[in-house]
This record gives structure tokens, C-alpha cells and sequence, in this order.
């Protein structure tokens, strides 16, 4: 995909994403949407056939179906905030329940964006506990690796590097809460 | 000599190995939880070089710490010198201990990109336990 395309691309996405916020704001009332973090609503108010999965009382990440594997490696993840002080016999910290939510709050709404900006599903990322309470998700790939560092809750700078073994390289900072984040296409976008 | 060791400091070859243990829970649904393995404990990545040690050596190594732990819950990862030393800022320096003679620090700093890289030349020695965690 050359830049030009991904231009026209992101145009398309401001726009759809404008119209689903004016669509949803008919329905901020509607009680079928109650349960779910109001910035989905923004995302997935088109959508019927969608996973919800829960990640505390009142924090619920629904993704559509297509996501079906992605969905379940959040599901698997959910045990990272149950590891407790020590929990490796090496004295690392546990983990916020803030902390994660920030994670699989950003990849659910990073892989939707790139879904919906350019028709590509992501490769489903592990998600690891990782230094001083922070969370990791790695993409280990044949032909490329990303890892992006999601910081302990309140802090919410992400770091990142990655590759694609050859000459694409990038590396950085971003704010969680800009999810459209293009830069990662160009090792997202590798196909095996 | 280091100040807290009566063994001589030696140039490390690179064609060595490091040995480092690893804890069953550092798997995380069966996959390194690179962020926690690849990390500075105070003067850098605490290692063990093959010429003094091996991976079951390192790995019942810690019965010894300060705070002794369970070996079985151990196991033990290898990367060569040279590897490392090509990773950014990495410097592999010998470091023996009164306990220790094989002791090495992986000094630098370890960035996003340098645990990339660490994940892509470690090897298991001896696999660990498989975790509660998966």
C-alpha cells in the first residue's frame, strides 16, 4: 500500500469515524448500550455481531467476531492482574487492573481502527506482564516483531520498537490515547 | 580483582555462552515474558559465563543466594557472547563474586529495541516447570 493510499485512507476513516459519532449520539440513551465503555460506542455502533468480553464490573471490550482470536488471547490475559507482589520469586511488582485495562483497552481499539481504515486484520499480539507493573504486547513474527510498551497506569506513554529483520526499523513514543497509530502498518501490513 | 571477590577479572571470548535462569512464571501462557527476563538488576543482567558454569550449575545456583530459592522452579536460558555484544549498547563484562567465579553483567540499557533483539538469540539450556499459569 503506498502512502498516497494510505492518505486517502485515513481521510475515509476520519470520516466514517464522524458519522458513527453522530450516529451514536441518537443512541446514547438507548439501554442496550449501557454496559459497554461508552468510547466503543463511537467504534462498533454499526455493528451487531460482536464478542463482549468482560474485563472488570464496569469495563467491557467487544470486538467484532472477525476478531475471534484476538478476543480469546485477551480473554487468556485476563490472569496478568491477578499476579501478586513477588509472583515471579524475583520481587516484581503486580499489576493495576488500570494497567491492563489501558493495554487491551488500546489493542482492541487499534486493531478496529485498522480494521476499519484499511481492511487488514492484525496479527494477534501476546500479552505479557513486563517490568514495574507495565504490560507488554509482543508480535514475535517470521517476518517482522513489534513490541509496544503499554506503561503502569497513570502513566500513558507508550514506548515501541520494532522491524522487519531487514531495513524497516521504527522506534518511538505515543500517546495511548491516539490509537491511530499508521506508523506500525508498515510491519502490521507484512504478510508471512 | 573485583573489591568483593578474590577471583581474577578475565576478558570474556566471544564465542562463550551466558547462562541466566529463568522463574516457571516468567513463561506467561507459554510465551518469555521478555520484559522481566531482559532487565537490569542494579549494575546490569545478571549472567553466568559457560567457562565457569553450566546450566545446571546456574540453575541450583540459586539455593545459594541470600534468600535461597527452589531450583525446580528454575530454568535456564543460553546466548552467546558475541550476539549479545552486537546488541546495542550491550557490553558483557566479568564480574565473579566470592560465590560465584562465573558472574557476568550484560551492561546497557535496556530499551524496547534491546529486548527485541535479546529475544531473538536466547536459546534454552533447561526448560523450566510448566507455570500455574498455562
Amino acid at each position: 500500500m503506498n502512502v498516497e493510499t494510505i492518505k486517502e485512507k485515513l481521510n475515509d476513516s476520519y470520516c466514517e469515524d464522524s458519522f458513527i459519532r453522530k450516529e451514536c449520539i441518537s443512541k446514547k440513551h438507548d439501554e442496550s448500550w449501557k454496559f459497554i465503555n461508552k468510547d466503543y460506542h463511537l467504534l462498533l455502533g454499526k455493528r451487531s455481531n460482536t464478542f463482549t468480553i468482560k474485563i472488570t464490573d464496569n469495563f467491557f471490550i467487544e470486538l467484532p467476531r472477525i476478531f475471534n482470536e484476538l478476543a480469546c488471547k485477551i480473554e487468556d490475559s485476563k490472569s496478568i492482574t491477578a499476579l501478586q507482589e513477588n509472583w515471579d520469586d524475583e520481587g516484581s511488582v503486580g499489576y493495576k487492573q488500570e494497567t491492563y485495562i489501558q493495554a487491551v483497552d488500546f489493542l482492541a481499539k487499534y486493531a478496529i481502527w485498522i480494521w476499519d481504515a484499511f481492511n487488514i486484520l492484525i496479527d494477534t499480539p501476546e500479552i505479557l506482564p513486563a517490568q514495574n507493573g507495565s504490560i507488554d504486547l509482543f508480535w514475535k513474527k517470521g517476518k517482522y516483531d513489534l513490541l509496544i510498551n503499554i506503561p503502569p497506569y497513570p502513566n500513558a506513554i507508550a514506548k515501541f520498537y520494532g522491524d522487519d529483520k531487514k531495513v524497516t526499523k521504527i522506534e518511538g513514543e505515543f500517546p495511548l490515547k491516539s490509537h491511530n497509530q499508521g506508523i506500525f502498518l508498515c510491519l502490521l501490513n507484512n504478510e508471512e | 580483582m573485583s573489591s568483593d571477590s578474590f577471583w581474577q577479572i578475565e576478558v570474556i571470548p566471544k564465542k562463550d555462552y551466558l547462562f541466566q535462569r529463568v522463574h516457571k512464571n516468567l513463561i506467561f501462557n507459554g510465551n518469555l515474558s521478555i520484559g522481566l527476563v531482559f532487565k537490569n538488576h542494579g549494575a546490569g543482567m545478571s549472567t553466568d559465563w559457560s567457562k565457569y558454569s553450566t546450566p545446571q550449575k546456574t540453575k541450583k545456583r540459586v539455593k545459594k543466594l541470600e534468600t535461597p530459592k527452589d531450583p525446580a522452579n528454575y530454568g535456564v536460558i543460553n546466548m552467546n557472547v558475541k550476539k549479545v555484544r552486537d546488541i546495542n549498547g550491550q557490553i558483557v563484562e566479568h564480574t565473579p563474586i566470592k560465590d560465584n567465579r562465573a558472574h557476568t553483567d550484560v551492561k546497557g540499557e535496556k530499551t524496547a529495541k534491546v529486548k527485541v533483539l535479546f529475544s531473538r538469540i536466547y536459546e534454552w539450556s533447561i526448560k523450566p516447570p510448566v507455570p500455574l499459569n498455562k
